[in-house]
């Protein structure tokens, strides 16, 4: 089938089962990437997060629902998918043997670039993961982070158009960490389509366009980092007066004293919420001393999430379990 | 659920096509080759049966009751022994495809756009290549230290196409069990099947010298076949009759191995 397109990756109502008789690992899961997006999938262990990365790298089958990749079927046309995905997957080895040099050429070769080229794109891919220095050293003299960085080369030997991070950066220290990220975020300017699960939802915050959280194999919410903040109940304002003002200010914001001149109110977005609440304690006559705003994190929202309550709010996309 | 906003241009011309399944098989060769040239093993099991060929001949080679019991020179008789430990080295091929399962390389390969074929193909391949190197090495050995061939090159030609059989069925058992058990440690220990092949078989006596049980357990025994066709071209000369049990009996156990590794393996590595 020619495609005319390169869409991202559809996913829908993807169920994936073990055995006949197990519960479902993955159950009735939906969800696309658009082209170009980065978008985070997070959940707990168990929640069906690797499962998913499973199918969508055509290494499981699905036992029902479509899985489109580049515009492709992962069950039955798992060749031209393959040709388009890049995987840095936790379970995927290497051959500590080899140097990673002869690695990352090989697996250009096997992708069918020709020798002098597979040679020139190992350089390349070294030099832009800072691993120029060991390229001739054996992986078994790498360590953890070159590892990584590694992993996330060999993904990328094809130029593909959607690539999938599985935890890239787990067991990083922060420096290496963020240099993964920048990397991660430099694909999104190269319009690629990354898919990518995570343990750390600041990674998730810092790198997804979208972020997707699934809770016992299927989606729970979705939306970007802010509009999911923003679901689970909006920022905290806590605005200074002096003491004999606070019962006069709490009136007039809706908000509640809390001793020492202190007013706290929740506020549905706390950006547009301050310069509003400045301009009616200046217009009443109260001096506000200080003003601080508390915002939900994205923490906040997945124990709120996976804890079972899902997001009453419309902003986000909610999606019905 | 929402229509795709954007879509970006197709890429697909840009792609480089697929390499042909021999370029496949033949990279995948490469990277094996080059692990087996750096690893210890492979000179370890080498020596191993030049081992055994020094001190089966320095154990028994100078006697001449014994020569005149076996009818031939003691190292040419025993020749075949080493031969077939050589070829245990066919093994490998089931050790090399459990590290890639283990190590989760085999996954990066299930990944890619390559035959599952070719990945199971490349080890067994390997296998071979060790098993006709090692035996080509013990049977050139052998002869410098004065074994004879009574059916002269063709004669050890055949030999190292027995060899190979027996090798290739060895590698077939060690990937089935290997993959089946699921580690390397298995697949290494899957190997130890070879002692009672190797010593309920007429190893050191010629069959009819056996006695009781023993004679009985060599007569069911595949090895027995092996060696005694391994035997009849380096001693007694050309026996078609010989030579057709000990081609049917090991070419029955390569092909029966074979297929039983190729199952394992694409079980294995197919998608569930």
């Amino acid at each position: 089938m020619h495609q005319h397109h390169s869409p991202g990756i559809v996913v829908d109502d993807l169920v994936k089962r073990y055995a006949p008789d197990a519960p479902p690992a993955v159950d009735g899961l939906s969800f696309e990437v658009r082209p170009g997006e980065i978008y985070g999938l997070l959940g707990p262990n168990g929640s069906g997060k690797s499962t998913t990365i499973g199918v969508l790298a055509t290494l499981l089958l699905p036992t029902s629902g479509t899985v489109r990749v580049a515009g492709f079927d992962v069950v039955d046309q798992a060749v031209d998918v393959r040709r388009r995905i890049g995987v840095a997957l936790q379970e995927t080895g290497v051959d500590s043997a080899a140097t990673g040099r002869d690695l990352i050429a090989r697996h250009a070769r096997l992708l069918g670039i020709s020798r002098s080229d597979a040679g020139r794109r190992a350089d390349e891919l070294l030099r832009e993961f800072d691993l120029a220095d060991a390229s001739d050293k054996r992986l078994k003299a790498y360590s953890g982070g070159m590892r990584r960085r590694l992993d996330l080369a060999l993904a990328l030997v094809g130029r593909p158009s959607v690539v999938y991070l599985d935890e890239p950066t787990t067991g990083l220290d922060p420096i290496s960490r963020q240099a993964l990220w920048e990397r991660v975020g430099r694909l999104r300017d190269d319009g690629v389509t990354v898919l990518l699960t995570t343990q750390y939802l600041e990674e998730a915050d810092a790198l997804a366009d979208r972020i997707g959280i699934v809770a016992s194999g299927r989606l729970r919410v979705e939306g970007t980092s802010d509009e999911l903040k923003r679901g689970i109940g909006g920022d905290v304002l806590t605005v200074d007066v002096r003491p004999d003002l606070e019962e006069r200010a709490a009136t007039l914001l809706g908000g509640r004293g809390e001793g020492r001149g202190r007013v706290a109110l929740a506020v549905r977005d706390g950006g547009a919420a301050v310069p509003r609440t400045l301009a009616a304690l200046t217009a009443a006559g109260i001096e506000p001393l200080s003003v601080a705003l508390a915002r939900p994190t994205l923490d906040d929202v997945f124990r709120r999430v996976v804890g079972g309550h899902l997001i009453e709010q419309s902003e986000p996309q909610e999606v019905a379990a | 659920m929402n229509a795709i906003a954007t879509q970006l241009p197709d890429t697909s011309a840009l792609l480089p096509a697929s390499p042909s399944f021999v370029t496949q098989v033949s990279i995948l060769l490469g990277r094996l080759l080059r692990q087996l040239v750096v690893s210890p093993t492979t000179y370890i099991n080498l020596a191993i049966s030049l081992f055994f060929l020094a001190v089966y001949t320095g154990a028994f080679g100078s006697s001449a009751g014994f020569e005149k019991l076996i009818g031939a020179s003691f190292l040419t008789f025993i020749l075949p022994v080493s031969i077939v430990n050589a070829s245990l080295a066919g093994s490998v091929a089931g050790q090399l495809l459990v590290t890639d399962l283990e190590t989760g390389y085999l996954r990066r390969l299930q990944a890619m756009p390559i035959s599952r074929v070719a990945i199971v193909l490349a080890p067994m391949i390997v296998g071979a290549i060790l098993v006709l190197a090692q035996a080509a090495l013990v049977l050139g050995v052998g002869m410098l230290l004065g074994a004879t061939s009574a059916t002269g090159a063709t004669g050890l030609l055949v030999v190292l196409v027995l060899s190979l059989l027996w090798g290739m069925a060895f590698a077939g058992y060690a990937v089935a069990t290997g993959l089946l058990a699921g580690n390397a440690a298995a697949a290494q220990a899957a190997t130890f099947v070879f002692f009672p092949l190797v010593f309920l078989a007429p190893t050191f006596l010629p069959r009819a010298q056996l006695q009781g049980w023993l004679q009985v357990a060599a007569a069911f025994n595949p090895t027995t076949y092996v060696l005694e066709s391994m035997r009849g071209v380096l001693i007694g000369g050309w026996n078609p009759g010989q030579l057709a049990s000990g081609f049917a009996v090991i070419g029955g156990l390569c092909i029966a191995a074979t297929l039983w590794a190729t199952r394992v393996a694409r079980r294995t590595t197919s998608r569930r």
